[in-house]
């Protein structure tokens, strides 16, 4: 009897409900099928797996496989450590300058993908900072355009999730539980490897799931620094862009591949470790321990160092977009306009472009988040079932394989959308729907059943009690969702990349095509315009509304 | 308005919540559905507020069939335990709210709305925020909610249970008097025995999705229908009569004493089957021909007190007896020397305070 008010009796969220599904079917589950569908099918028209075979038999498609696995592999260990380090630091040791990690989810999401690359590049590239500085001693640092530079910048763009996820965990076990084991006379090392990691366990392999997955779906890095090891999802791009035609069917199998290895870590996240995790009183979370002297220094370095290195891809950026340059050679040190001139004439249409897609998508999936997250808290049935697993799917989806689907799915038939801004929103609105989602499904947990109860037997039909009773009280969850939809939907490049089209470019796809042509110190011009875009209203709402987003993500 | 559930069956997850359940309540009375958690008296609430439709079977305002009718357009005021006031909006804005939603606004509205909270005894606390108000303030607000929009029913599911003990008796005959003002036929729904008896006109007794027993409180106090009635009304001790049949003994009518006194003048019977006959020494004692005849009449047992519970007011007593634990409640400052855990006892049980029912 939990669910308030049956769904099958009231119309209203009924309707809502279909159209939910319906978008959801006809926008994520048809395309997927298709391209699914496509990846056994030959060029003559023929069914089967002879499309799977000539991959695995092709190496330079088994290796874009394999090279996808490692780095899944390096950089979920690699994030994990780093991440996992820093918030065992920072959640059980008091020590200086540990607050400065509350910036790091920040200044992650501020910061492109697209523009991370650019400015290691600049930094540690052949040409770069680092080697100019390394000059005159004769040495140079490995090439960036390699395994180690590849790991190191997806490691500094991934850790966060690990961070975010282990700290929640660490700041949920209750303190009571070590209390109550050292009380029965365990010392303190046995207890936190006997009863507190148990407990933080699923928060651990969480996050590790979530890293792997942003991994190997993420596009602009590996593209940009990958070019001797192509992974799955920019090769498909690869393929997809080809002049000389690319194998249309290889493209529908790299994305399948993708979709499976994505689906497959949402079925672990979803069958071994949801289910592992505990339900821990509403607890004290345990103090941290205040630590001196030279373990204080180190731990304050360690914070520091992660902070500036994350922080270091926008510094470079503002100081290159005013640095002259001749051809692909930078001189630091001057100082001049005309990138920034260049950038302000050539990136209206662009910018533009991308601010409105943004918006759109923002408004458009807000609004679809919060019904959908209210069906499934406060409606829940087989079908709202369903329409939780399906809204968390994007999740699993690398944006390259979305663009691919998309576009082979609404090309030709009764729906075209193929070269319209259409789809390009869409392909935002889909993205970001999982992030929006869960956004509102922990507030909408808070409210009880009974004060909508209560709207409706003063009166009030169900569907308006929600907007005049349940719609104010999350207010700042989803205004916090919008924002964060529309922030990540203005660094968006792995979907849009492949369905842009004449006109419709967007910031971070004119930033890769910049990079990509060896001209970065334009690239950094448009990234600190497109840096500015984001943080200016993040800035402005977290002044004036106090927004948490680290909250949220 | 008369209300009546019609032959209403309800299945939920596969079991049987109700078979072909009828319960006629009468117009304008304060209804009560008495049970423990679990027996269904709060999704026959939830029925008659809309939230749950039964699977079959009707329900009735009047000769009006509302089976099908949504909760929004019943007319229903509703009260829930955990308060459910918008915590959003100011006491006076709750009470206004279901004004609104009726279109009713101005200053005629805003009137009834501050009328409505000076009779709940809240006028001063108009402009508070629910936050800021105590539990029973916060239920006066839900009370003056749910009764400014005049609905032809009333429902309470448990008000008062999260309400510490002096504010349940404060506010319950806030409650009681509210419904007596108005009229309005009310069902109230508690876990509560003497919460029941306290304020209902009628109480029905719920088991496991059956009614077990209607009528007034104090008919059903004396005459409980069966020994689960008897038992959940409280104060009852279940003696077992052989024949599956057993006797209801009510705890504040047995006498308790010390058996060198009693020892005295012990009559030679006891009624209690498988109680040991105890030997009177001197019926002469006692005073007065009526309470002797009435004495030599009465069952008595012996025990040895298990437990002693000081409550204030009463002292209660669990004496192992013969025929299982008896429970003994006695008030504390007539009684004056109380008994200690371990003592023998005797105990007797008066044949008025004696029910027999089967099982």
């Amino acid at each position: 009897m939990s669910a308030a008010l049956r769904l099958r009796r009231d119309p209203a969220w009924l309707a809502v409900t279909l159209f939910a599904l319906a978008v959801l079917a006809i926008f994520l589950v048809w395309p997927l099928v298709t391209t699914f569908a496509y990846s056994f099918r030959g060029k003559e028209g023929d069914w089967g797996l002879r499309g799977y075979v000539t991959f695995f038999a092709t190496r330079a498609y088994r290796d874009s496989l394999y090279n996808t696995l490692i780095l899944g592999a390096a950089v979920t260990a690699t994030s994990m450590a780093v991440g996992g380090a820093l918030a065992i630091l920072v959640a059980r040791c008091k020590f200086p300058l540990a607050g400065w990690v509350a910036a790091l989810p920040l200044v992650t999401l501020v910061i492109p993908d697209v523009v991370v690359a650019a400015a290691w590049t600049l930094i540690l590239g052949q040409q770069g900072i680092v080697n100019a500085w390394l000059e005159p001693l004769n040495v140079q640092v490995p090439t960036l355009y390699s395994w180690w530079g590849l790991i190191f910048v997806m490691t500094l763009n991934s850790y966060v999730y690990a961070f975010v996820m282990i700290l929640v965990g660490l700041k949920a076990v209750d303190r009571n539980l070590e209390e109550a084991a050292l009380s029965l006379g365990r010392p303190m090392p046995r207890v936190l490897v006997g009863v507190t990691l148990p407990l933080i366990l699923p928060s651990i392999f969480g996050a590790a799931v979530v890293v792997f997955t942003h991994v190997i779906g993420s596009f602009g890095i590996p593209a940009i620094l990958g070019a001797r090891m192509p992974m799955l999802a920019v090769k498909a791009y690869n393929e997809f862009v080809s002049e000389l035609g690319g194998n249309p069917q290889m493209q529908t199998i790299m994305a399948s591949l993708l979709v499976m290895l994505g689906v497959a870590m949402l079925a672990v996240q979803k069958l071994a470790i949801e289910r592992r995790q505990y339900q821990m009183e509403s607890g004290r979370t345990p103090a941290a321990v205040a630590i001196r002297g030279p373990a204080a220094m180190l731990a304050a370095i360690t914070v520091v160092l992660v902070v500036v290195l994350s922080l270091a891809p926008a510094v470079v950026a503002v100081i290159t977009a005013f640095t002259p340059a001749k051809g692909p050679v930078l001189s630091y040190g001057g100082f001049t306009l005309d990138h920034l001139a260049t950038a302000i004439s050539k990136a209206r249409q662009p910018l533009w472009n991308s601010l409105s897609l943004a918006a759109i998508a923002t408004v458009v999936g807000v609004l679809f988040s919060v019904a959908v997250a209210y069906l499934v808290v406060k409606r829940r049935s087989g079908i709202t079932a369903t329409l939780d697993v399906l809204v968390m799917l994007p999740l699993t989806i690398a944006g390259t394989v979305l663009g691919i689907a998309l576009v082979n799915t609404f090309n030709t038939g009764w729906l075209v959308l193929t070269g319209t801004w259409i789809i390009m929103a869409l392909a935002y609105f889909l993205r970001r729907i999982p992030n929006s989602v869960r956004a509102a499904v922990g507030p909408l947990h808070n409210i009880r059943d009974s004060i909508e109860e209560a709207s409706v037997s003063l009166g009030v039909p169900p569907l308006a009690s929600f907007f005049k009773v349940v719609l104010p009280l999350i207010k700042p969850a989803v205004w916090a969702a919008a924002l964060l939809m529309w922030v990540t939907s203005l660094s968006e490049l792995s979907a849009t990349i492949v369905l842009y089209y004449g006109g419709m470019s967007t910031m971070p796809i004119e930033i890769f095509q910049q990079v990509d042509s060896g001209r970065l110190a334009l690239a950094s011009a448009y990234s600190m315009i497109l840096m500015l875009a984001i943080f200016l209203p993040l800035g402005i709402a977290r002044w004036i509304f106090g927004l948490r987003l680290d909250a949220v993500e | 308005m008369r209300i009546r559930f019609e032959g209403v069956t309800q299945r939920y997850d596969g079991a049987t919540l109700f078979e072909d359940l009828s319960l006629e309540i009468p117009s304008g009375k304060f209804f009560t559905l008495l049970g423990p958690s679990g027996c269904g008296k709060t999704t026959l609430l939830r029925m008659l507020a809309g939230f749950v439709v039964p699977d079959a079977g009707r329900v009735w305002f009047g000769d009006r069939d509302v089976t099908a009718l949504p909760v929004h357009k019943r007319g229903v005021g509703m009260v829930f335990q955990d308060y459910a006031l918008f915590p959003d909006r100011s006491a006076f804005a709750n009470v206004m709210y279901g004004l609104e939603a009726r279109d009713i606004s101005g200053d005629d509205a805003k009137a009834r709305a501050m009328k409505m909270l000076e009779r709940v005894g809240l006028a001063d606390f108009a402009g508070r925020s629910p936050s800021t108000l105590s539990g029973g303030q916060r239920q006066r607000v839900a009370m003056a909610r749910a009764l400014v929009i005049d609905p032809q029913l009333l429902l309470l599911d448990e008000p008062l249970a999260a309400l510490d003990v002096k504010l349940r008796v404060e506010l319950r005959a806030m409650v009681r008097e509210l419904q007596l003002e108005s009229g309005i036929t009310t069902v109230f729904v508690t876990h509560d025995q003497e919460e029941a008896l306290a304020l209902s006109d009628i109480v029905a007794v719920m088991d496991r999705g059956r009614i077990v027993q209607v009528g007034a409180p104090m008919q059903i106090y004396a005459n409980p229908a069966t020994g689960y009635a008897a038992d959940f009304l409280g104060s009852a001790n279940l003696i077992p009569a052989g024949d599956g049949r057993f006797k209801v003994a009510r705890r504040e009518e047995i006498e308790i004493g010390s058996p060198t006194v009693a020892s005295k003048w012990l009559p030679d019977h006891s009624s209690l089957e498988g109680a040991p006959r105890m030997t009177a020494e001197d019926d002469a004692q006692l005073s007065s021909p009526t309470r002797a005849s009435a004495a030599i009449r009465d069952p008595f047992l012996a025990g040895v007190i298990e437990s002693v519970e000081f409550r204030g007011s009463v002292t209660g007593y669990r004496v192992r007896t013969a025929v299982g634990l008896i429970h003994v409640d006695v008030w504390s400052v007539q009684h004056g020397k109380a008994h200690e855990r371990g003592e023998e006892v005797w105990l007797r049980i008066p044949e008025t305070a004696l029910v027999v029912k089967s099982s």
